[in-house]
């Protein structure tokens, strides 16, 4: 049984869960541009990003997530934030010197542009894991389709895309179904797919991969024939079965959102801080 | 040396949400030389039993031995290879895992990957693929031009050729055509005949009226009946969720009707006929 | 006119060795008739050409009194249905619900109207319960029966199975075979082939069609069929225990003609 609980659509009838997917799709772009912008000073930074990491959590908490999970997400990447991290401390910068190692000069600036990339790469897993646990992967195609229908167009195929995109999400568990079976039947041969000299590691793979491969072509020759048997036609009209409703709570997030990003622009385009704000009140 | 199983508990995906106990104290012998039908519903745990007869599945409690080798759960399995070698496990559909460029090549594989050279792993395939009822001239054209019933004979080959000293099937007939059915069933007897154990799982009844020595039956994980054939269908197997196979059903009722005889005298349709021709005058 | 009306139809692969030689057909309305014979004699073959997944260049098919053709395909696709033989390689939509409305959405069934027949027709194969279940978590029985309530769904006079049980373990089997009787009990009217090696199922239709090497070896009621058993042995192909029987029978000098279930066979013993 697969597991692959990272990220994955988990099942619950929060707020977040029954916005519609176009909406959150959307938010979520907005939400990474917001990520991205500029503040007048370091303090500004750390505190809107403050802000937006506690917006998250809260968008996590109504919608059940754990937190675990998106630790889990983040220790999958530990290296490459540490890759990150001594990269950009080495390269010369300018600016004032926090401290030297040896003829090494690590630049407060550099620490900060690292902490910045860390933080946004934090919010953005962490933005985007609130999208997929809240929304079946059918939806999101749903939506994705939807915002590609101007294409339309232009000829672009945007249905045929979005058909192809469900039926690989549907076939997903038994395409691994299928992997973990042949992996399984060559093992009985004597294959390791753990240990071994490169050129039979080589062999064990491509004792996997071809059988797979196979059995994907014959699976989609069947599968079109069954579509095709059963009057479908590309190009053809067709209604819809699922629909997405807007409906008020929609409305609202997407108030929220705009103004949100609204505000985060003008902070920034007005060069706004509020640590010289609040340290003028006292 | 009979392969023996001691409380073998499996539980996949334990401590998620999805955990599920496959095998629940299973206590099992298969002789030596037997031909062992496991049978039972879907999902009583068939497939999970025999995963561990190889090694490809490690229990979560309790011991399996097979031959001379241990395997005792949480204890880390020395030389798993000798398992995968000592019991060769033909899967489901098992013509889905043929990949090489010949077919000779994907018989050869099994071999090579236990150590023996290219001249000595073909001779082994050749062997097998003989054995199976593969044509000479077809040793060298590729496992996709062949037909759905050659690939899997193709695949069986693929683990004869290694030798295997105990032969583990699972459901190899489904899908076949009758006459198909047949041919393989026979193969299995033959190589049975040959000294090989031959271990198995099948929906089948009439399989294991005809062919089995011994029948393992299982249900919801647990063994619930170890016999031999012909007791199996003379006693109250209704419980087991086995299709009763066509003769032993016709049997009964003519049992039930008033003819008296010992199921254990009827192996064929034949066998049945006698009988009521013996008993059809009587009043 | 039959509804379906096959006229020496010839049909090759690779354009050497002929899969289907000259084969001439009819079934009428509202009959259920099982097309047996071994794996490579050209059943599935007949069974796509049937459906117009491919070009008969050779031979003509009449289906409900048209000449079927790329042109005619479309319009006649409608009236019929198929189920094929892998539970998975049909299964098109993300749940039960979605796959069973992939048809209804291909011929633009308003959206108000489907529903209420995904309710009615996933009911019909008993699958109400499974509704919003993902294919992933289906038996194979059930995943035929999903396909099957698909098909009947989209109304269709004409259904064929291609050996819609061959991958399914016992149990579905008979879930599909009950489903295929039930079909026809509930619409006379429905046409139906099934292409099948289940005996058992076979001797439960109203005719049967043995197909030998790309032609009919065999035709009629399945008494009648599986009662040349040596020209069935010839081709090796099984007759159902109850003839087995009644052979061995006959051999001992017990002679029963009547008998057509295990059932009825030992009642008459036992009298």
């Amino acid at each position: 049984m697969a597991n692959i609980a990272l990220g994955r659509y988990v099942p619950y009838n929060s707020f977040i869960h029954r916005l519609d997917p176009r909406l959150k799709l959307f938010g979520l772009i907005v939400l990474m541009v917001g990520i991205f912008i500029k503040f007048v000073n370091v303090p500004m930074n750390f505190i809107v990003y403050g802000l937006i990491f506690i917006l998250i959590a809260m968008m996590m908490m109504v919608s059940r997530i754990k937190f675990k999970t998106l630790f889990k997400q983040l220790k999958a990447l530990w290296i490459m934030i540490t890759f990150l991290l001594i990269i950009n401390t080495i390269v010369p910068n300018s600016g004032a010197i926090a401290f030297s190692i040896g003829s090494w000069n690590i630049y407060w600036n550099a620490i900060f542009q690292t902490l910045y990339i860390v933080i946004r790469l934090v919010l953005m897993i962490a933005l985007t894991m609130v999208l997929t646990s809240t929304t079946r992967p059918l939806d999101l195609t749903y939506a994705i389709e939807w915002y590609l229908l101007p294409f339309k167009v232009i000829r672009f195929p945007t249905h045929e895309i979005a058909m192809t995109i469900s039926i690989a999400l549907r076939f997903i568990p038994t395409l691994l179904d299928e992997t973990y079976r042949i992996m399984k039947a060559q093992a009985s041969r004597g294959v390791d797919f753990v240990s071994g000299k490169l050129s039979e590691k080589v062999r064990a793979i491509v004792s996997l991969i071809v059988p797979l491969f196979i059995s994907a072509f014959q699976r989609s020759e069947e599968l079109a024939n069954a579509m095709e048997a059963r009057g479908y036609n590309p190009s053809g009209k067709r209604t819809r079965y699922r629909v997405m409703k807007w409906r008020v709570p929609d409305s609202v997030a997407l108030l929220f959102v705009v103004g949100l990003l609204s505000g985060i622009i003008v902070l920034a385009a007005l060069k706004v801080d509020f640590v010289a704000i609040i340290g003028n009140l006292f | 040396m009979p392969i023996k199983f001691s409380d073998v508990f499996y539980v996949y995906s334990p401590k998620t949400p999805f955990q599920f106990e496959a095998l629940r104290g299973v206590n099992i012998d298969i002789k030596d030389h037997s031909f062992t039908a496991i049978v039972g519903h879907t999902g009583s745990g068939k497939s999970t039993l025999i995963q561990h007869i190889n090694a490809l599945l490690l229990p979560t409690s309790g011991t399996i031995q097979v031959d001379d080798m241990t395997i005792k759960a949480k204890e880390k399995v020395k030389q798993i290879k000798k398992f995968r070698k000592h019991a060769g496990l033909v899967f489901q559909f098992p013509e889905y895992q043929l990949f090489e460029e010949s077919i000779e090549k994907d018989v050869a594989f099994g071999p090579r990957n236990f150590g023996d050279d290219e001249k000595t792993a073909l001779e082994k395939a050749h062997k097998a693929l003989r054995e199976v009822g593969i044509d000479d001239d077809l040793f060298k054209r590729s496992p996709f031009e062949l037909s759905g019933g050659q690939r899997r004979r193709v695949a069986i080959a693929g683990i004869i050729a290694m030798e295997p000293k105990v032969l583990v099937l699972d459901e190899p007939t489904a899908g076949l055509d009758p006459r198909g059915a047949q041919e393989m069933m026979d193969l299995f007897d033959k190589i049975h005949q040959g000294g090989t154990t031959v271990v198995l799982v099948t929906h089948d009844m009439n399989i294991v009226l005809r062919y089995a020595s011994d029948v393992i039956v299982m249900k919801d994980g647990a063994i619930v009946k170890v016999t031999d054939p012909l007791s199996l269908f003379e006693g109250d197997y209704e419980d087991y969720n086995l299709e009763i196979p066509n003769l032993y059903h016709f049997a009964k009722l003519l049992k039930n009707g008033g003819y008296q005889f010992d199921m254990r005298n009827i192996r064929t349709i034949e066998d049945m006929a006698k009988i009521v021709k013996g008993g059809y005058h009587r009043g | 006119m039959a509804l379906l009306s096959i006229k020496n139809l010839s049909f090759s692969y690779d354009g050497h060795i002929d899969v289907l030689k000259n084969v001439n057909l009819d079934i009428e309305a509202g009959s259920y008739v099982s097309i047996i014979g071994h794996n490579g004699s050209g059943k599935s073959t007949l069974a796509k050409l049937i459906v117009g997944l491919i070009e008969a260049k050779r031979g003509e098919i009449f289906l409900f009194d048209q000449l079927l053709s790329p042109k005619t395909i479309n319009d006649l696709r409608p009236r019929l249905g198929i189920v094929f033989q892998n539970p998975d390689n049909q299964f098109i939509g993300a749940t039960v619900a979605d796959d069973i409305a992939f048809g209804l959405e291909n011929r633009q069934v308003p959206h108000a109207d489907m529903q209420p027949l995904i309710d009615e027709f996933a009911a019909k194969v008993k699958m109400t319960d499974f509704l919003d279940k993902e294919p992933s978590n289906l038996s194979g029985g059930q995943k035929q029966r999903v396909a099957i309530a698909g098909v009947l769904a989209m109304k269709p006079e004409l259904i064929i199975m291609d050996e819609a049980t061959a991958m399914l373990d016992p149990k579905g089997k008979r879930e599909i075979r009950d489903i295929a009787i039930e079909m026809k009990k509930h619409d006379p009217n429905l046409t139906i082939v099934s292409i099948t090696h289940d005996i058992e199922e076979a001797y439960r239709s109203d005719e049967i069609i043995v197909l030998n090497e790309g032609t009919i070896a065999l035709r009629g009621k399945p008494e009648e069929v599986f009662s040349k058993r040596d020209e069935l042995r010839a081709i090796d192909l099984d007759i159902p225990f109850v003839m087995k029987m009644k052979e061995a029978l006959e051999k001992e000098g017990v002679n029963v003609t009547s008998a057509k279930s295990i059932k009825q066979l030992a009642a008459i013993l036992c009298r």
